[in-house]
C-alpha cells in the first residue's frame, strides 16, 4: 500500500513537470523572435543616442573591452562604441562611451548601475553625462582631482562621479594605447 | 462554506485577510517596488496573473495530487506561470520586467501565491478559487499602487507622467529610500487596525 502510494506520487510529479516542461517550450518559441528584436533594437536606439546619423552596426574589440563600430548611411566610420564596467559606490555599472575617429567623446550612457536613488543615480541623468561630450582624454578628470579636469561631480555623490568619470577615462586611454 | 459561488472568497482579500495589511505576506516585492507608482501596477498585474493561474490549475487537480508530492507539484504550476509572464513582459514591456528586476522571478517563492495555493485552492472548487485568487490580486495590488502613490508623491514629487508640486518641490528623498516603504506600511497598517478596531466597536 505504502509502496503504491509512494509510485503513483512519483508519476503525478513526472506528468505534471513534463506538462509544464512542455508548456513552457512552447512559450518560449512564441515569444523568442520578439524577445531578440526587443534587444536588438534597445541597444540600437541606446547606440542611435551616441550617434544620431548611425545606420549600421559591427562588433570590435578594445583589448579586452566589448566594442562596436558605427557606420552611417553611406558607408563611413562615423565612430565606436565601447562598453566599459567600472565599481561605483553601489557595486558595479555598465557605461557605454561613444568615440569619435578622432578620438574625442561623443557620448556616454549608463546601462546598468545600482547607484543611490536621489544622490548617485543622478550621474546616469543627461544633466551629468552631456559634461562628457567633445572632451579629450587629458580633460577627463573631476575638476578638483587635476587641473585640466572638465567633470562636475554630483555633490553628495563624489564616489559615483569618480567612478563614471575614471571608466570614461580608461576607455580613451586603452583606444590611444591600441 | 460549502456553495458553489461563494462570494466571500472573493471579497476577503480586499480589508478581511488582505494579504499584506492582515496577513502580512509577501512583503518582499512590495517593500522594494512600491517607489514607482508605473511599476507597482506592473506588478500587480503580474502578480494577480500568476495568482489567478495557479490557484485555478491547482484546484482544478487537488483530487488528483497525492499528499506527500503536494508541494513540489504546487511549487512546479507557479514556476511556469512565473515563467510564462517573465517571457511575455521581455517580449511586449521590456522596459517593465527590467525595472521589476530579480522580483519578477521571485513571485515564485512568494509566501501569498503559496499561500493560497496551499490554504485555499488545495481546498476549493475551481470557480472560488479563481475568485479568490482575483480578490488576493486586487487586495495585493490596491495596497502596493496605494504605498506607491504615497511614497513616490512626497519622495519624487510626481505620479506617473504626473508633475505635483510644481518645478521647484525639494522631494522628502527619505520615502523613496527603502526606509521610507517601511514607514509608509507601518502608517498603513496601523490605519487598517484603527479602522477595524473601530467597526468592532460601533
Amino acid at each position: 500500500m505504502k509502496k503504491k502510494e509512494l509510485i503513483s506520487g512519483a508519476i503525478i510529479l513526472l506528468v505534471v513537470a513534463a506538462l509544464a516542461g512542455f508548456l513552457l517550450a512552447q512559450v518560449y518559441a512564441l515569444t523568442l523572435p520578439r524577445i531578440e528584436e526587443q534587444k536588438r533594437l534597445e541597444t540600437e536606439s541606446l547606440y542611435r543616442a551616441l550617434f544620431p546619423e548611425a545606420a549600421k552596426f559591427e562588433p570590435d574589440k578594445i583589448g579586452d573591452l566589448q566594442a562596436t563600430a558605427v557606420f552611417d548611411q553611406s558607408g563611413q566610420k562615423i565612430g565606436l562604441v565601447v562598453e566599459k564596467r567600472v565599481t561605483g559606490y553601489g557595486g558595479e555599472m555598465l557605461l557605454a562611451v561613444g568615440v569619435s575617429p578622432e578620438g574625442s567623446i561623443s557620448g556616454v550612457k549608463i546601462l546598468q548601475h545600482n547607484e543611490t536613488p536621489g544622490l548617485g543615480a543622478k550621474v546616469a541623468r543627461e544633466g551629468f553625462l552631456k559634461q562628457f561630450q567633445h572632451l579629450k582624454y587629458n580633460e577627463v578628470y573631476l575638476k578638483n582631482t587635476a587641473p585640466e579636469g572638465k567633470i562636475d561631480a554630483i555633490s553628495g555623490a563624489t564616489i559615483s562621479s569618480r567612478a563614471v568619470t575614471d571608466g570614461v577615462r580608461k576607455v580613451l586611454e586603452s583606444l590611444r594605447t591600441r | 462554506m460549502k456553495k458553489l459561488v461563494n462570494w466571500q472568497s472573493f471579497t476577503a482579500g480586499f480589508w478581511k485577510e488582505n494579504p499584506i495589511l492582515t496577513l502580512m505576506l509577501g512583503l518582499c516585492p512590495l517593500l522594494a517596488i512600491s517607489g514607482s507608482v508605473t511599476d507597482s501596477i506592473g506588478m500587480g498585474a503580474a502578480f494577480t496573473f500568476v495568482l489567478v493561474g495557479s490557484n485555478v490549475i491547482i484546484s482544478a487537480i487537488r483530487r488528483l495530487v497525492p499528499n506527500q508530492v503536494r508541494i513540489p507539484v504546487f511549487i512546479i504550476i507557479i514556476a511556469a506561470f512565473v515563467t510564462i509572464t517573465d517571457y511575455f513582459l521581455a517580449a511586449f514591456i521590456p522596459g517593465l520586467k527590467k525595472n521589476l528586476g530579480v522580483f519578477l522571478p521571485l513571485i515564485v517563492v512568494n509566501c501569498i501565491v503559496l499561500g493560497r495555493a496551499e490554504a485555499f485552492a488545495s481546498r476549493n472548487n475551481v470557480v472560488n478559487s479563481l475568485l479568490d485568487g482575483l480578490g488576493m490580486g486586487a487586495g495585493f495590488t490596491i495596497v502596493i499602487v496605494l504605498m506607491a502613490a504615497i511614497r513616490e508623491a512626497l519622495g519624487n514629487g510626481t505620479l506617473g507622467p504626473l508633475r505635483l508640486f510644481g518645478p521647484h518641490y525639494n522631494p522628502f528623498l527619505i520615502m523613496i529610500l527603502p526606509p521610507g516603504a517601511f514607514l509608509v506600511l507601518g502608517f498603513l497598517i496601523a490605519l487598517k487596525n484603527s479602522l477595524s478596531e473601530r467597526g468592532k466597536k460601533c
